[in-house]
């Protein structure tokens, strides 16, 4: 019986296109680049060259925490869509998710952000929104690559790809928010990449298919 | 959490058969080789006769090999021809193995949900030795009522007697105590 189920897949074979995680990457890369310049052109560069000059240092701090998490959740998310590649344990995704707090906080302590602006709902949930709005088209290609590919761990790889986006998110969103609160960032950006990540999460296994 | 140590760790090699070759077979097959492809099958499903007894009943390995292949069959494009075999099948063979035992735990939990009892011995999904492996790695409460439906094979009711625990507190020990044992075993394997 073996063999002839054997015979069924080897008579069903043809030659197939290997998977490459670099151009995966360069993929979700292109993506982000599309993202990114279809944005800068139509939001209002006066607005981020005023808040730049009044705080050039946390709105640099706020870019590269956003960007420096997305790139490794991307990188990670690609990376475990291949079987054989070292698992991701609940430590990585601490050690991840701690250098980002700690970078938060130190950002805070260091220049005096300010709790009280963290609770402005209206401007808040707009940044949650776009923040979550901004995550979907770096989301979706790593929901994509993740049926191309053979990851074992479906549920976390679909949270890498969530937060992969979510941060992208908050990084594009962060080219034209004024906002450099750690407080203001933590709370609203961080509830748009925690939605993402927890719909990715939770979605995006159930369209794998072994 | 303590990692559970089995008796048996060994994930990649099976006494007799080496699975390196077949890299060098599954990248002829990439490329269409159809004679190179039915090799590769062949052999990695004398290495899954070997590697899946030890973990499954029997009435369930003949399909697990079947589903093993077909995710093998399926997904071969990701596997790279400059980095070794072993690795990548054995991987999606842990995968294919803890997804059965996953599912047939959920169809058993549906059962128990339904009040249908519980009708077969851990041993038609686990070996006995591996159980009793990671008994011992469980909350006692937990523990004994596991031992008691899958070893002992007794029903809820008779669990429920034994250990004076209400019917659904047998339940949901068993249900915790079953995800508590699919997490040993999935760090066991990493």
């Amino acid at each position: 019986m073996s063999s002839d189920f054997i015979n069924g897949l080897t008579a069903t074979a043809e030659p197939v296109a290997r998977r490459h995680a670099g151009l995966e990457l360069l993929a979700v890369l292109a993506v982000a680049a599309i993202e990114l310049v279809g944005f800068t052109y139509f939001f209002d560069s006066q607005i981020l060259a005023a808040a730049y000059a009044a705080d050039p240092v946390r709105m640099t701090a706020k870019f590269v925490i956003f960007g420096a998490l997305a790139v490794a959740a991307i990188t990670l998310a690609i990376l475990s869509l291949n079987p054989a590649a070292k698992r991701i344990g609940e430590g990585t995704l601490a050690i991840i998710l701690s250098v980002l707090a700690t970078s938060i906080l130190v950002f805070d302590f260091t220049w005096r952000g300010s709790f009280s602006a963290s609770f402005v709902p209206s401007a808040g949930m707009h940044c949650a929104i776009s923040v979550a709005s901004l995550a979907l088209p770096v989301t979706l290609v790593l929901g994509m690559l993740m049926m191309n590919g053979a990851s074992t761990q479906p549920g976390r790889s679909a949270f890498l790809a969530g937060l992969a986006g979510g941060a992208f998110g908050a990084f594009v969103f962060s080219l034209q928010c004024p906002m450099v609160s750690i407080w203001y960032l933590g709370l609203w950006y961080g509830a748009g990449i925690a939605v993402v990540s927890a719909a990715s999460y939770l979605l995006m296994p159930k369209f794998i298919r072994w | 959490m303590e990692v559970v140590k089995f008796p048996e760790q060994s994930k990649r090699r099976v006494p007799g058969l080496d699975l390196a070759p077949v890299g060098e077979l599954m990248a002829r097959a990439q490329k269409g080789d159809k004679r190179a492809y039915n090799e590769a099958l062949t052999q990695c499903e004398a290495w899954l006769k070997t590697y899946l007894p030890r973990r499954l009943a029997p009435e369930h390995v003949e399909d697990a090999i079947q589903e093993t292949l077909l995710a093998v069959h399926r997904k071969r494009h990701t596997y790279d021809p400059s980095r070794p075999f072993p690795p990548w099948f054995v991987a999606i063979a842990r995968f294919k193995w803890l997804d059965r035992l996953r599912s047939h735990y959920r169809h058993e939990q549906s059962e128990l949900d339904d009040d249908h009892g519980i009708d077969s011995h851990e041993e038609t999904v686990l070996s006995r030795i591996v159980l009793e492996n990671v008994l011992g790695h469980l909350p006692e409460a937990q523990a004994t009522v596991l031992k008691l439906a899958k070893i002992e094979g007794r029903s809820v009711e008779e669990i429920s007697m034994a250990t004076g625990q209400s019917a659904s507190l047998v339940k949901v020990n068993i249900h915790r105590a079953r995800k508590k044992l699919m997490k040993l075993l999935e760090k066991s394997y990493e």
